[in-house]
């Protein structure tokens, strides 16, 4: 008789999402991570009276989050209060203009129109098509299972409108954003999510052109810190019975003729089950986790086949005073020829950009008590792709200096004059988020994304490697990010209702 | 019937090549990245 139904390594928002609905089903559900405190990458810890967010800053795109509560039978409300806002997003661009999107679209028309109004044709176009394939593509592809060619042709007869929007995957995020847009600032304001999905403009799919566009569906910020999001699931789940541990390093998930029956923690402790679901990245589950010698050939050369994506140092600053900006997001950017050069040119050879391209993200405009009274906070993500192992040296030594340059970048672009009012900056490295997260390389945004690794490309949610082992999370589809890791522990917890009650 | 699919292969072949010659060099670059992954596809598929 194994000791529970299932176990789910990792307390990220799949792993939660994923657990929380399997306990409602019936299933006796242990979660364990490895960390103090719950949620992963979109998480909050606090220091010296400031409360930090790890990586995940906002949720957008609403719709995963409700349909989960909608699911557990619970209100949303009750357990996670969402603070709009509005403006979604401020823009600096390379020469030092200030512009802000406000969440109305008629609204951004105005601010289009002022910039640059050869290109209001173009976004009317894109926000009316844009909006129309979100609403659509919601259930159709983000909280469908998507992992053989069966399921997709099932979810485009079930949805025949959303197979419009097919080619758009086969295009690039650029491709898409100058089919709209002439004047290079309205790209750039469009195109540098290209990041978030951890590829640059000329390589990333043209589905994640409309990232921007789905934050006009309005942007949120969790009342105390990111981290309220998964603790909210929580809670939700423990009305079901959800047992979590914190500090439970998993050390390796148990198998036997390649069927998982249960996993084994750093300290020597064995736990069994009669399935496990990893929220971890999908390579160091198969290749660390279940190890090669557990696998048939074809998994190994599947898995190791996929890139991490970019990372991204981040820097945490406790502030003295209120920051002179306009929004909870300043995007600092460039155009789309420099974000791609920067890649080319910089990332791929190992070498730190020296740009400003970066997002910086400001809390306490929303909720002014994640910091002491009259302090504020910015958690500034160098958004410019920083490589792993930059030529010659590593992140443990490049730390402070590499402070020191974020703090120049703030002063020169952001806040002129803001070492005057920092009362403490913390940075987290790709190797301190690969050591916090077990995300490979230290990419926050999970696996690469492009039109070969997504959908059915990209690792399953129920393992045809190993039976019994389910996988959740940024490294299953449709990748990292605050709605969609959320519906990929959706997706997972149908194959398991379905598989196991 | 062989000789002329050979011969529209061949033609398809030059055409596509053509295209790729006058593309820009971002273009290039998003080709040969997805022709990389061609071969990992299947492997893909299944894990």
């Amino acid at each position: 008789m194994p000791d529970y139904d299932a176990i789910v390594i990792g307390a990220g928002l799949g792993g939660l999402s994923c657990a929380s609905l399997i306990a409602k089903s019936g299933l006796k559900t242990l979660v364990l991570e490895q960390s103090d405190i719950v949620g992963g990458c979109c998480s909050t810890f606090e220091l010296k009276g400031y409360k930090f967010d790890v990586g995940a800053s906002l949720v957008e795109v609403t719709r995963p989050l409700e349909t989960l509560f909608e699911m557990l039978d619970r209100k949303r409300e009750d357990y996670i209060d969402l603070i709009p806002c509005d403006p979604i997003y401020s823009f600096i661009t390379e020469d030092g203009r200030r512009f802000s999107y406000p969440t109305d679209i008629e609204e951004t028309t105005k601010v289009i129109e002022q910039i640059a109004p050869e290109d209001v044709e173009g976004w009317k176009r894109f926000s009316s098509i844009g909006i129309e394939m979100i609403n659509r593509s919601m259930d159709a592809i983000m909280l469908s299972p998507l992992n053989t060619f069966k399921e997709a042709m099932l979810m485009g007869i079930k949805n025949p409108p959303v197979l419009r929007y097919l080619p758009t995957f086969f295009r690039t995020h650029q491709g898409v954003v100058r089919s709209y847009y002439s004047n290079p600032t309205i790209q750039a304001s469009v195109a540098y999510q290209s990041y978030f999905a951890g590829a640059p403009p000329e390589l990333g799919s043209g589905i994640f052109g409309f990232i921007a566009l789905s934050e006009h569906l309005g942007i949120y910020y969790p009342k105390g810190g990111m981290i309220a999001i998964p603790q909210g699931i929580m809670r939700a789940g423990s009305e079901y019975g959800l047992e979590v541990r914190t500090n439970a390093k998993v050390e390796k998930i148990l198998t036997q003729n390649r069927t998982a029956f249960g996993v084994m923690l750093e300290d020597g402790t064995e736990i069994t089950s009669r399935l496990v679901v990893s929220n971890v990245n999908a390579q160091v589950t198969y290749l660390k986790f279940i190890r090669p010698e557990n696998l048939p050939e074809w998994a190994i050369k599947g898995i190791a086949s996929y890139k991490p994506s970019m990372p991204c140092p981040m820097i945490y600053v406790g502030l003295k005073t209120k920051p002179d900006l306009d929004a909870h997001h300043t995007v600092i950017t460039g155009s789309i020829d420099s974000m791609n050069e920067v890649w080319n040119k910089y990332y791929v050879l190992g070498i730190i950009p020296k740009t400003a391209m970066s997002l910086v993200c400001w809390p306490t405009e929303a909720d002014p008590d994640l910091a002491p009274e009259g302090h504020h906070i910015l958690n500034f993500l160098c958004n410019a792709p920083a490589p792993y192992a930059p030529l010659g040296d590593n992140w443990d030594r490049l730390k402070d200096s590499y402070r020191e340059e974020a703090i120049d970048l703030l002063d020169k672009h952001v806040m002129p004059g803001v070492r005057e009012h920092i009362d403490i900056v913390e940075v987290s490295t790709p190797l301190d988020f690969e050591r916090r997260l077990l995300q490979p390389q230290g990419s926050i945004y999970g696996l690469f994304s492009d039109m070969t690794t997504l959908a059915m490309f990209r690792p399953r949610s129920r393992s045809k490697a190993i039976k019994n082992l389910y996988l959740t999370g940024s490294s299953t589809h449709l990748g990292g990010g605050v709605p969609t890791t959320i519906a990929s522990g959706i997706v997972t917890s149908r194959y398991i209702i379905r598989d196991h009650t | 019937m062989f000789k002329v699919r050979k011969i529209a292969g061949i033609f398809v072949l030059v055409a596509l090549l053509a295209a790729y010659m006058r593309s820009s060099e971002s273009t290039k670059r998003y080709v040969k990245h997805l022709l990389k992954q061609v071969p990992y596809l299947p492997y893909r598929y299944f894990i």
